[in-house]
């Protein structure tokens, strides 16, 4: 299952934002991880991904830099700046308390009551 | 600290406008340069590279920003070769390039310099002000091509109630016409032989016609063309006695909803005569472009009644040149009874001329007029000092009269500029010779494209209906009210006129205002009926003065000699309150004078060089320059109560006011000696 688009829009600068807390990582990797890690719901192609790279860079939230790969090749690594980290954190309480919110309302099964 | 220097140098650098430009400017050439020559390094399957390409191309975002993308794009497509995706399934889930694209260029231009981020706020700010300002201008256009004047009162047919009453035996028009256009063609035909004869045979019609007007009616017998002016006043004969007829009628009588006849004759345009225009036709014809058409032609046959008189003196024939006179006066009579203000005012001048005649008569031939004569002049003057004041009432409705016509009307008696305001004030403002329809473009030489997209601004730049009529209006109630109340009051009409002249300065194509065009000099016309008041006054102590000679063979040595027998009352002299006109007595001659705008007696010595300069050239110092108000206004009489005026800067010059002069002109061969 994929989200629509505009939930997409609200969820997936965060998702990718939390991946980039945790290492710096190239687009193919963050495309991979997110389909990985969400079980396909956020999973988004290259016509998603690098314009939502290109906008959190332009905002300062991450920042990037070419870098030789495993395999030899050059790579475009993201990374999370602090301005990037200060955001992730109000995003996850945002995150956090919405989920709660749909909770109490029995939309999210499992959510903490 | 050099870690924050290098990071603070490498931002101006970055979002430096110079870079910016720069890196623009490639774009311009060859923009896909490096991006393509990335992909031929990396030889992709050939979809994938159909696809980055084709994405690459439709970014159109900078060179080196392009080159960025083809990076990214090819380093993810290599990765996911390694991880073993098919190339079709790459392709597949790489979206429409399309749409790619324009999300790649929106994002990429999010980064991009601050310096171009401000370029294109800048532009886009300046656009949404032109869409705001165009929209805005459309509502404008559409406002002002959808306004229409309506003509609802018509104020020729309240002009033309002064003629009811009277038959069309008692009304001179036509004949006046008649005569008008006999000796237009006269005089056209002078003009001509005066230009051929001074060699000017290159010069246009229209100037040639210049060179006659300049001359006339000043042309003395030295002049080399005075012999064939005075044979074509001779050959007029037939025509003066019709006109003289014709000036014994009560009125002129011509009606204001006419349509004049056109006729060409040697080159020039004639009015030859008028018919009477329909019932609706005063819609189409205003009350300015009517009624004013036969005022030149009246002064002209003044002129000429009053050359025919000097003639008359030559040949003896006093009696002819005393009818001529009293002709004079009752054209100036017929005139002044329109109650047209430039008819008044042509009356006053033809009344004047008239007196300043007999005065040089007098000067060069003392007691020339018999005790019949005397009181045949008399009468004929005492017709025109029983009139009322000047009359500004029509000066009103013809105002009115052009707003109607030039504005819309919301009932509540303001409105807006509408496009025959335009062609109203290009036919107004038209050279006097043109009667047909004039295009505004001629008129204020401007483009007419231009002019159909720029008109719509006046009703925003320029004056509503009701601040037009206010701005007029303020106008005339001061002259009214200096002319009900007085010659002292008249400092207080400089406020309104000033605004006038300001508002006049203001004017361009756009801006245009009927008010500053029509407001007319009203201190010129308060100073001349004023002038004329005086010079009126000299004229019946100039005829009581030559009737008291006539009867006792000798001057009187006073006016007050004069009074009950001669004349009911002696006239004020209006500068110096509560007093006579001045009266100087040198052996058999005599001066009637005012004291003059500096308030002193200065027995009858006219101030050195006439001020104002419309009077520079002519024979009477009589200084029209009233004392002025200085700024701020004080709005406040110039004459203390019961004393003499208050003068205000600038004082009028020392000398009086030269009103009759029956003296000797001096000999300037004697005097140079």
């Amino acid at each position: 299952m994929k989200l629509e688009r505009e939930l997409m829009r609200g969820a997936g600068p965060t998702a990718v934002l939390k991946l980039l807390s945790r290492r710096a990582m190239y687009g193919y990797e963050l495309v991979e991880a997110l389909a990985a890690q969400s079980d396909g719901v956020l999973a988004m192609g290259q016509s998603t991904l690098y314009p939502m790279l290109y906008n959190l860079e332009a905002k300062g939230l991450i920042e990037a830099d070419w870098r030789d790969g495993d395999n030899g090749r050059q790579r475009k690594y993201y990374a999370l700046t602090g301005k990037g980290r200060t955001k992730l954190k109000a995003d996850e309480k945002a995150w956090s308390k919405l989920t709660q919110a749909m909770g109490d309302l029995g939309i999210v099964k499992g959510a903490p009551a | 600290m050099s870690n924050a220097f290098t990071n603070a140098w490498g931002w101006s650098i970055k979002h430096s406008p110079l870079l910016s430009v720069w890196r623009a400017a490639r774009g311009f050439v060859r923009p896909n340069r490096e991006a393509f020559a990335l992909l031929e390094k990396a030889t992709l399957p050939e979809s994938i590279d159909e696809v980055i390409r084709s994405t690459i191309v439709r970014t159109k975002l900078w060179r080196d920003e392009r080159e960025q993308i083809a990076r990214e794009l090819i380093a993810h497509a290599q990765d996911a070769i390694d991880a073993g995706r098919e190339p079709d399934q790459i392709v597949s889930t790489f979206g429409d390039p399309q749409r790619v694209a324009r999300l790649m260029r929106r994002s990429m231009k999010r980064k991009r310099p601050l310096s171009w981020q401000a370029y294109r706020f800048s532009r886009r700010a300046a656009g949404g002000l032109l869409l705001v300002l165009f929209v805005s201008y459309i509502a404008v256009v559409v406002r002002f091509y959808t306004s229409e004047p309506q003509i609802k009162t018509d104020f020729g047919a309240i002009l033309d109630s002064r003629s009811d009453g009277f038959s069309e035996d008692q009304k001179s028009w036509a004949i006046l016409m008649d005569c008008g256009v006999v000796w237009s063609k006269i005089e056209h035909l002078l003009a001509q032989e005066q230009a051929d004869r001074a060699m000017l045979q290159t010069v246009a019609d229209d100037e040639a016609q210049d060179i006659g007007v300049a001359i006339f009616p000043y042309i003395e017998p030295d002049h080399p063309d005075y012999q064939a002016f005075e044979e074509a006043v001779r050959g007029f004969a037939p025509y003066l006695d019709e006109l003289r007829a014709a000036a014994q009628r009560p009125i002129i009588g011509l009606p204001v909803g006419y349509e004049p006849i056109m006729e060409k004759w040697e080159g020039r345009m004639f009015v030859t005569g008028v018919v009477p225009a329909g019932p609706d036709e005063y819609k189409q014809q205003s009350v300015i472009g009517v009624q004013l058409i036969h005022l030149g032609s009246l002064r002209r046959l003044s002129q000429v009644l009053i050359y025919d008189a000097r003639l008359a003196v030559e040949e003896g024939d006093i009696q002819r040149a005393c009818t001529n006179y009293i002709a004079a006066m009752g054209l100036a009579r017929q005139t002044r009874n329109e109650s047209i203000l430039y008819s008044e005012l042509v009356g006053i001048a033809i009344h004047s001329m008239v007196g300043k005649e007999l005065a040089h008569l007098l000067r060069d031939r003392p007691g020339v007029f018999e005790s019949e004569q005397l009181t045949q002049l008399a009468h004929a003057h005492a017709g025109l000092t029983q009139l009322p004041v000047i009359s500004i009432e029509s000066e009103r409705m013809s105002f009115l009269d052009t707003l109607q016509r030039a504005y819309s009307d919301n009932g509540h008696g303001d409105g807006r500029m509408t496009p025959e305001a335009f062609e109203y004030y290009g036919l107004m403002t038209a050279p006097p010779d043109d009667f047909g329809p004039v295009s505004v473009a001629d008129a204020i030489s401007i483009d007419p494209r231009m002019r159909a997209a720029t008109m719509p601004l006046s009703i925003v730049l320029s004056n509503s209906r009701e601040q037009e009529r206010a701005l007029h209006g303020a106008v005339m109630d001061q002259a009214q009210l200096v002319l009900d109340r007085g010659v002292q009051w008249v400092s207080v009409m400089r406020d309104a006129e000033l605004i006038v002249e300001k508002v006049r300065a203001e004017e361009t194509p756009m801006r245009i205002s009927f008010a500053a065009m029509m407001t007319p000099g009203m201190s010129q016309v308060v100073h001349r009926w004023y002038r004329y008041e005086h010079t009126m006054g000299a004229i019946s102590l100039m005829l009581a003065i030559e009737a008291y000679r006539d009867e006792h063979g000798r001057l009187p040595d006073s006016l007050s000699m004069l009074q009950a027998r001669y004349l009911p009352e002696i006239p004020l002299d209006l500068m110096d309150p509560g007093s006579s006109i001045k009266y100087l007595v040198e052996g058999d001659r005599y001066v009637l004078y005012s004291v003059g705008s500096d308030g002193d007696d200065d027995d009858a010595r006219a101030p050195e060089k006439p001020v104002d300069p419309y009077l520079r050239n002519q024979e009477t110092s009589f200084d029209l320059r009233y004392p002025q108000a200085r700024s701020p206004m004080t709005n406040k009489p110039i004459f203390e109560s019961g004393g003499k005026p208050m003068l205000a800067e600038p004082t009028g010059p020392d000398g009086d006011w030269i009103l009759i002069d029956t003296r000797p002109v001096p000999d300037s061969d004697a005097e140079a000696s």
